[in-house]
């Protein structure tokens, strides 16, 4: 049986860049993926384009080498500036390009495909300035944004040694006193640290309804970056210990009221998840991409690969596309406005779980080679795991999508009704 | 045949456990953090007889059945897969030269691999499609007092410690893959390049290389037309010592998660009291134990000399997907912790997978099950 | 060329013994037995004896029907021949019995030059075997052997006392107790594990000891073995200043009679 390989996915006259900067044989090439005519506008599938060369200028020639060292490329961030990364989902009126959810989907997918890590630094911004854009004043967003609009990175600091999954274990506190908060406490596994979104209570009696948000300016005093954890995966990702040591922040930085923190927590995670999920679809494209550029090399007559392999092949590109096109929409029900807990959920849980199937399916079939850091396949298998682990494990996203299908059982009230 | 172990088998594994818990364990970060090839620690294996197995009394091997072998090797990754990997790749290299070697060469050979003073290495995967085939194929040529073998084999385990290579190479270039044969290659012939030391995503401590060759003089093994199904044979026999591995490895982080879930509390209780993490937990046990006692059948096959290709094949099917979809729940229900290489779970979900690894892509276990049916 | 005697005991392994959280009883349906620790440090010491001095090195031990189990572990780190008594009462005899028993077997296939024991063993830790059976043998005990050499004629043993170390000078036989810190138990290697199966074992009768009801009667009657859990007081002292705080948990140590 033959082997069908259009034009469009073998383009051979170009070179391929290893992850190491050195160039393969002339025969090798990346695959290349049509931009979506019936989903993307002309302008996505331009800022796509842009985006993919923006990962293949600025991304994969370092990635192997920061994963290696563990350590976070710096000047990663005025690129993504320059590129309009850091502010695109920041509204217009304060310097953002105001990207529509979708476009920044397509792009974190792009940038997914270069460097997980690299992702999660761009993708952890946005979650960090989702809670001002939820909740946030005009002064108060004017304030968050600024910064990252000429070229900073912000946080979203929740989790705490006590509180992953249970966020009613948190203990980090904030006292009001005079027109100020004085918060104490810990927060662990917090990417990219300093400049952030900080999570407190300010009643701890009141359990999840007394927690509340400040925004928090990187390198004030009492705001410590601890340890900085060595990690399986996503490695050049910055991720930190943050001790508050009687962290002075102005009432003015509360956002909201006191006691909307869990809220707005959960508003920031909904919008952030699909993006997870956006990433993830990029880490399993590339495995699969470099399934194909593995198989191109090894079998100069393709059609010697047999079945299984063409199979699973085969099903690696169903499960991205699946998983994609759920992202996808996920993202474009937030941009039409409507709720979306349930299907960021799903975004989230899809396409993490495609992402690691992918990568593993992918680890097996190009064996020793795949196993070793010539080969970035096994980069993948430790960048996909924590897609499935953070912003909310996949068995919270269940508990989540769950409540809601076991809520629609209950006997409809005006209120429910209403709600939908 | 008993399903339960003998009173000799229960006591080498305890052997095993024993020698790797106060020897092994608590080496293994370090080595994997290093990546530096533990020759101390090899050392004392081979004064423990454990670089000896199943080789015969008669050149100082403890000759121990293939599955006193397996057990000691599922003990021995629990501590520290990358030693054991280390082992397991010599004892092939020793299987082979034990099962097909002439007189002379078990003579020459044995002893030194037996005491440790030489390491095994079985050189077999090549760049191309299958092996025999592709522009780096190693060809052995004939010559008047022996071969010379020309060409490239990648990632070699052991390769640059080892002191004996057990290379596959075709003696007909245009047969290729069909014209394998053995062949015995000393690490000090001239021609014989072992190029730098691969950074693996796991195992680390196991040296692993390209080796080229370059007119090397090699001694031919067992018989020249018989190398296809003494490569099959050496595969299979690999397949289930790697089993052994993987079982090891996930049977260590099996425990590891389920302490774990014990002691860490959420929501008010500790995980492990939550259905979602039960349901996690009892697959991963269900799927070790499975694989662990066809492992084990397996390798009384082996001791008993019954066929044993189709459930070699089949061990290693089972094995691929039991070790890696067992650590992605291990690292799962550890959380952040679990993702952090302070911890113990990340190493051995990088350790995970190089067990399962397919030698070669001529290798395919499902082709050899479907034509045992039938 | 010495003839060395070792005893040992088998005992559950406490790795795998569970406390039960509400009664403190003890689950050890898990246990597997083992050698206990010091037996371990003490057959370790006399194989190395051995080595040096040549001679032999017999084991004996007393126990329940596990007895058995324990013979190819303790040969395998050592040992020449082990020598066995099993009883069903064993589970209820105390250092008082068990050294009657021994020391009766003793008595049958001795003579040693050294009768070397660990100083106590891991599950009861009474540390009275060894003076014991000095006493029923009649000969000298030196307990809390750090270090021993065959010097020629007998041994010297270092032995390490609260206060001091004092050097004993043994002529002729003696009972010897090892410390845990002595040495390094050896893990056999595979070769000598699987040596141990063909080394000789034989059965000592307990019928065949000539010891009566008095000597088999139990003087100590273990009533209910408990677990131990440490239980935390978690007691934060956080109010005022730094002296203060010291100052509330010196008094709170104080009146738990800590200090």
């Amino acid at each position: 049986m033959n082997i069908c390989l259009t034009n469009s996915q073998f383009l051979c006259s170009c070179i391929w860049e290893t992850a190491s900067g050195r160039s393969s044989n002339g025969r090798t090439c990346r695959p290349q993926r049509k931009a979506d005519p019936m989903l993307l506008t002309s302008e996505q599938q331009e800022i796509q384009r842009s985006a993919r060369n923006f990962t293949n200028t600025h991304i994969v020639p370092i990635a192997a080498e920061y994963d290696l060292k563990g350590e976070f490329p710096e000047f990663i961030v005025e690129e993504a500036r320059k590129a309009g990364y850091l502010a695109m989902g920041i509204p217009k009126q304060f310097g953002g390009q105001d990207l529509s959810s979708v476009t920044q989907g397509v792009i974190l997918e792009e940038l997914g495909i270069g460097c997980a890590g690299i992702a999660t630094a761009i993708s952890v911004n946005g979650l960090g300035y989702y809670a001002p854009l939820i909740a946030g004043t005009d002064e108060q967003k004017k304030f968050y944004f600024t910064p990252i609009v000429e070229g900073g990175l912000s946080s979203f600091a929740l989790t705490e040694p006590s509180a992953g999954s249970d966020v009613r274990g948190a203990k980090t506190t904030a006292k009001k006193v005079g027109d100020e908060y004085i918060l104490n406490g810990s927060k662990c596994f917090i990417t990219n640290g300093a400049f952030a979104t900080i999570f407190a209570l300010t009643d701890p009696s009141k359990g999840l309804k007394g927690l509340s948000a400040f925004i928090v300016e990187g390198g004030s005093p009492g705001l410590v970056v601890s340890k900085h954890e060595n990690k399986l995966g996503i490695r050049c990702s910055n991720t930190v210990e943050l001790v508050l040591q009687d962290l002075h922040v102005p009432a003015s930085h509360l956002l909201g009221k006191e006691g909307d923190g869990m809220k707005i927590a959960m508003q920031s995670l909904d919008m952030a998840r699909p993006m997870v999920g956006a990433q993830s679809v990029g880490i399993a494209q590339r495995a699969l991409d470099e399934c194909l550029k593995y198989f191109r090399d090894k079998y100069p007559d393709l059609r010697k690969i047999g079945q299984a392999i063409q199979f699973k092949l085969a099903d690696m590109r169903i499960q991205i596309e699946t998983a994609r096109q759920i992202v996808r929409h996920a993202l474009a029900v937030k941009d039409a406005g409507l709720p979306i807990t349930v299907d960021s959920a799903i975004a989230k849980t899809v396409g993490s779980d495609t992402a690691m199937r992918v990568t593993t399916d992918a680890l097996a079939l190009l064996g020793a080679y795949g196993y070793s850091s010539d080969c970035v396949v096994e980069k993948l298998v430790r960048d996909a795991k924590i897609q499935q682990l953070y912003e909310g494990t996949n068995q919270v996203q269940r508990i989540v999508i769950a409540a809601q299908l076991l809520a629609s059982l209950q006997p409809q009230t005006a209120a429910t009704k209403a709600g939908g | 045949m008993s399903y339960l172990l003998t009173e000799e088998q229960q006591l080498i594994r305890m052997n095993a456990r024993d020698f790797a818990k106060e020897h092994l364990e608590p080496r293994a970060v370090h080595l994997d953090k290093s990546d530096e090839f533990p020759a101390t620690t090899i050392k004392l294996m081979a004064e423990h007889d454990l670089l000896s197995w199943f080789l015969p009394e008669a050149f100082g091997g403890a000759e121990v059945g293939y599955l006193s072998y397996v057990l000691g090797i599922e003990e021995l990754s629990k501590a520290s897969a990358a030693v054991a990997s280390i082992i397991v790749n010599h004892m092939s290299a020793a299987y082979a030269v034990n099962r097909w070697g002439s007189a002379q060469q078990k003579q020459r050979h044995l002893p030194a691999l037996i005491k440790g003073e030489t390491l095994g290495a079985l050189a077999l995967t090549e760049s191309g499609p299958s092996v025999g085939e592709g522009p780096n194929a190693v060809i052995a040529t004939k010559q008047a007092d022996g071969f010379v073998l020309t060409g490239n084999k990648s990632f070699v385990a052991n390769a640059g410690r080892a002191g004996l290579y057990v290379v596959f190479a075709c003696t007909d270039p245009l047969a290729g893959g069909k014209s394998l044969a053995a062949f015995l290659v000393d690490a000090k012939a001239e021609g014989l390049e072992i190029g730098l030391k691969k950074r693996m995503m796991g195992l680390r401590g196991r040296p692993i290389a390209d080796v080229t060759f370059r007119n090397v003089a090699a001694e031919l093994l067992g018989p020249a037309e018989s190398g296809v199904a003494m490569c099959s044979e050496l595969l299979s026999v690999l397949a289930i010592a790697e089993a052994a591995q993987t079982v090891g490895i996930t049977a260590a982080a099996l425990e590891h998660a389920g302490k774990y879930a014990q002691q860490r509390v959420q929501f008010g209780r500790p995980i492990g009291a939550f259905e979602a993490i039960q349901t996690m937990l009892a697959e991963i046990a269900t799927n070790c134990h499975v694989a662990r006692h066809a492992v084990y059948h397996a390798a009384t096959l082996i001791e008993q000399g019954e066929p044993f290709s189709a459930e070699a094949a089949m061990v290693k099917l089972f094995s691929q997907r039991l070790g890696m979809h067992s650590l992605l729940d291990t690292v799962q229900i550890e959380g952040g912790y679990g993702y952090s290489e302070e911890m113990l779970m990340a190493k051995l979900f990088r350790d995970v997978s190089g067990t399962t690894i397919a030698e070669s892509p001529m290798e395919f276990p499902e082709k050899l099950i479907a034509a045992s049916i039938a | 060329m010495p003839r060395l005697l070792v005893c040992y005991k088998w005992v559950l392994d406490e790795q795998d013994i569970r406390i039960n959280p509400t009664d403190l009883s003890l689950d050890a349906s898990r246990a597997k037995g083992k050698v206990s620790d010091f037996d371990r440090n003490a057959i370790e010491a006399a194989t190395q004896l051995v080595e040096q001095l040549g001679g032999t090195l017999d084991a004996l031990t007393y126990g329940t029907s596990t007895v058995k189990q324990s013979l190819k572990d303790a040969l395998s780190r050592g040992p020449n021949k082990a020598y066995w008594i099993q009883d069903a009462e064993a589970v209820r005899a105390d250092s008082h019995v068990i050294a009657s028993v021994l020391a009766a077997a003793i008595r049958k296939i001795g003579p040693y030059d050294l009768i070397i024991c660990g100083e106590g063993s891991s599950d009861s830790y009474n540390q009275q075997i060894p003076s014991r059976l000095a006493e029923l043998l009649d000969l000298p005990a030196v307990t809390f052997a750090q270090e021993i050499a065959g010097d020629g004629t007998g041994f010297k043993i270092r032995r390490k006392l609260d206060d001091c170390t004092e050097l004993a000078t043994v002529r002729g036989s003696a009972v010897v107790s090892v410390l845990g810190e002595m040495n390094h138990p050896r893990i056999p290697g595979l070769k000598q594990v699987l040596g141990a199966a063909k080394k000789p074992s034989e059965e000592i009768k307990l019928a065949d000891l000539g010891l009566n009801s008095r000597d088999l009667m139990p003087r100590a009657i273990n009533k209910s073995v408990r677990g131990f859990v440490m239980k935390r007081k978690n007691v934060i002292f956080k109010d005022g200043s730094a002296a203060e705080k010291v100052a509330q948990m010196v008094a709170s140590l104080a009146n738990e009679g800590l200090c």
